[in-house]
């Protein structure tokens, strides 16, 4: 069953100089306990289209201008105020990327947990303080810590205080947008078990937002790749990692350096991502792709959303027939022999 | 902090002695001598240096610059007024209080209103609110105190005859020393407090209490305001100290009987000694302003508290100079 489904959801930014095109009619879906990896460059619209399904977009600038979300059957973005303020934090929480400013500074670590609880559930005050000691304690923090503010807090702290408030209130979904970015490597390994034991104890879905392939290969059972605000391709962890079929997914999994391989110089993507007011017409990757001069087709047109294998959908016009695709595969077989 | 507040009020020594110096070094070169005003333009010359005399006026610069100070630390007095012929202190003390009770009501009263039209302006930015709020802000920043004086005096005093014309027969005769003092500081508490709400409402924390799934007054009053209250405090704490000591022109429009109508009387009558008197308490009760200011930062945020306790400087040293 669909936790959440996103269909054609576009958020644009009217700044001065222009309409930003932030996210691009993607569609996504999430399933019950499952773990979608949301990857791409900075810039691609990740936290754009994280910040959409909460409705949390500030506006103005921005506007999210076609598209549902749907969770549980319900139109996110037709919902009225306090069914919204009932979601968010409740069932859908969120935990952002940059701990040292996610956390209000004049607030104490544990006012600002409790607030979350006693927002949403029914419970006396001191049972609120109860389970905020048992939060802070499930993120290995002492509980007389939560009398102490952001700043006497350390960075990996913070997150899993940033943590700890979003999984607080047992949410059905948890967005992580770059929940290890800001953390030192070592870190980054502690916090994303934490998130994913935290999350297998209470069968809760996750969508993780990343731009780091290592993460997805360990975390996630799905993936979708994003592209200057359009998913290029989605599917299994497999389809993703081993039938890689989207030239700009091949082109993050080049610029990754590998330890089996000798490689003197990395392969990043040739070019730059376009810009987000005046992105080209037809497929938006065709600039930098190597193979679009091989298809006219690729400047003209925008791709449709091909399902090369069942549930591996891919944006490319080189997909548009099987056939074609498996030459593809096979030529990209006999390159790398 | 009992160790922070102890340097501070040790540092206003030096302040003090600065303001002193200065006033009285304006006083005693002004070329004017106040015993012309005491004696009258036609005295014989004889009469004149017998009045300076008796005065003290007459003995070298330093020599009175030390005496003045001399007075000050070993008998804790200001002097004799040369005019009133009663001593300083006397003629301050019975003044001050009034002076005090309208400049912080005016200060009060521009908080009041300023912070709350602040913060609206900012939640409806680019409204017409915000517009409006912003073109009055301007408009009373801009009119000069003396002109509204007259004018409120002119259209509540004369015209509705709601509030007496001048003095202060009773409670109303405060209004109008208050709301034309506290005009300008209302414009720059509420200028201040949009810029400061507007930049803490974008930041990251309070997406995170949105996200958290608070509803939006709760976000602004409990999670931006205290926040954003810190540039406004320094705005406030000033306009105290600016307002209980810059009411000359209020107090002299008005006839209010306060430090401001004293200092400005005087200047007129050459009583340098009462005006050296009147700017020494002035510049103090900037100064502790200044003080209560900084601790009351302290109060809203945990990092300067955290600061001050360790022994640190803290970061901001608001007004000091203003005070000097």
């Amino acid at each position: 069953m669909n936790v959440l489904e996103i269909k054609d959801l576009s958020i644009r930014f009217h700044t001065d100089t222009g309409v930003v095109q932030a996210v691009n009619h993607i569609d996504l879906n999430l399933k019950q306990g499952e773990t979608l990896g949301l990857v791409g460059e900075t810039g691609a619209g990740k936290t754009t289209t994280a910040l959409g399904v909460l409705n949390l977009v500030q506006s103005p600038p921005g506007e999210i201008t076609s598209g549902e979300i749907v969770y549980k059957g319900k139109d996110m973005l037709k919902l009225k105020k306090h069914e919204m303020h009932a979601i968010r934090g409740g069932e859908i929480s969120m935990i952002f990327q940059d701990p040292m400013t996610a956390l209000n500074p004049v607030l104490t670590v544990g006012e600002q947990i409790t607030e979350v609880i006693s927002l949403h559930q029914t419970c006396s005050k001191a049972e609120a303080t109860r389970h905020m000691v048992d939060m802070l304690e499930k993120v290995r923090i002492p509980a007389q810590r939560a009398d102490d503010y952001p700043h006497q807090f350390s960075g990996g702290m913070k997150q899993r205080v940033v943590i700890a408030m979003a999984l607080a209130c047992h949410p059905k979904l948890i967005i992580a947008d770059e929940p290890t970015t800001a953390l030192d490597v070592t870190i980054q390994a502690q916090v994303l078990d934490m998130i994913n034991q935290l999350k297998k104890e209470s069968d809760t879905s996750l969508l993780l937002i990343t731009h780091d392939l290592g993460v997805v290969a360990e975390s996630c059972e799905r993936a979708a790749i994003m592209y200057a605000g359009e998913i290029v391709e989605m599917g299994s962890v497999e389809d993703i990692f081993d039938h890689t079929a989207h030239p700009y997914t091949k082109g993050l999994f080049n610029s990754i350096p590998s330890l089996d391989k000798e490689i003197e110089r990395l392969k990043p993507i040739e070019g730059l991502m376009p810009d987000p007011t005046n992105l080209p017409k037809g497929c938006k990757f065709h600039p930098r792709c190597p193979f679009a001069l091989e298809l006219p087709v690729c400047s003209q047109e925008e791709p449709r959303n091909f399902e090369v294998t069942p549930g591996h959908f891919v944006k490319c016009h080189r997909c548009s027939n099987w056939a074609e695709t498996l030459t593809m595969e096979e030529k990209e077989g006999e390159d790398n022999g | 902090m009992t160790k922070y507040i102890f340097r501070r009020i040790l540092m206003l020594i030096p302040v003090l002695i600065g303001v002193v110096v200065i006033i009285f070094t304006i006083n005693f070169f002004s070329k004017v001598s106040p015993a012309v005003l005491l004696v009258g333009a036609n005295a014989t010359p004889e009469l004149l240096a017998a009045k300076e005399a008796e005065l003290g006026i007459d003995r070298p610069y330093l020599v009175q610059l030390a005496s003045y100070f001399w007075n000050i630390i070993a008998h804790g007095t200001l002097g004799t007024s040369y005019v009133y012929r009663q001593p300083v202190w006397d003629l301050i003390s019975v003044r001050l209080l009034v002076t005090i009770k309208i400049g912080f009501c005016a200060a009060m009263f521009s908080a009041i209103i300023g912070i709350p039209l602040g913060i609206l302006a900012a939640v409806k930015q680019n409204s017409i609110f915000d517009y409006a709020s912003t073109i009055v802000a301007i408009v009373m920043a801009a009119l000069p105190s003396f002109w509204v004086c007259l004018m409120l005096m002119l259209f509540f005093g004369m015209q509705l005859k709601v509030v007496p014309i001048s003095g202060l027969p009773n409670w109303k005769g405060y209004l109008m020393p208050i709301i034309a003092t506290g005009m300008m500081p209302v414009a720059m508490t509420m200028r201040m407090t949009r810029s400061s709400m507007l930049e803490v409402i974008r930041q990251d924390y309070i997406r995170t209490a949105r996200a958290k799934g608070l509803k939006e007054s709760t976000v602004i009053f409990k999670h931006a305001l205290k926040n954003a209250l810190i540039p406004v405090l320094t705005v406030v704490g000033m306009n105290l100290g600016l307002s209980m000591t810059g009411s000359v022109i209020s107090e002299t429009i008005f006839n209010i009987p306060g430090l401001g109508l004293l200092m400005n009387n005087s200047i007129a009558q050459k009583d340098f000694i009462t005006t050296q008197g009147c700017v020494l308490v002035a510049a103090i009760i900037v100064c502790v302003m200044n003080l209560v200011t900084d601790l009351a930062y302290a109060f809203v945020d945990p990092r300067i508290k955290a600061q001050y306790s360790s022994g640190r400087r803290p970061p901001k040293k608001s007004g000091k100079e203003a005070a000097a």
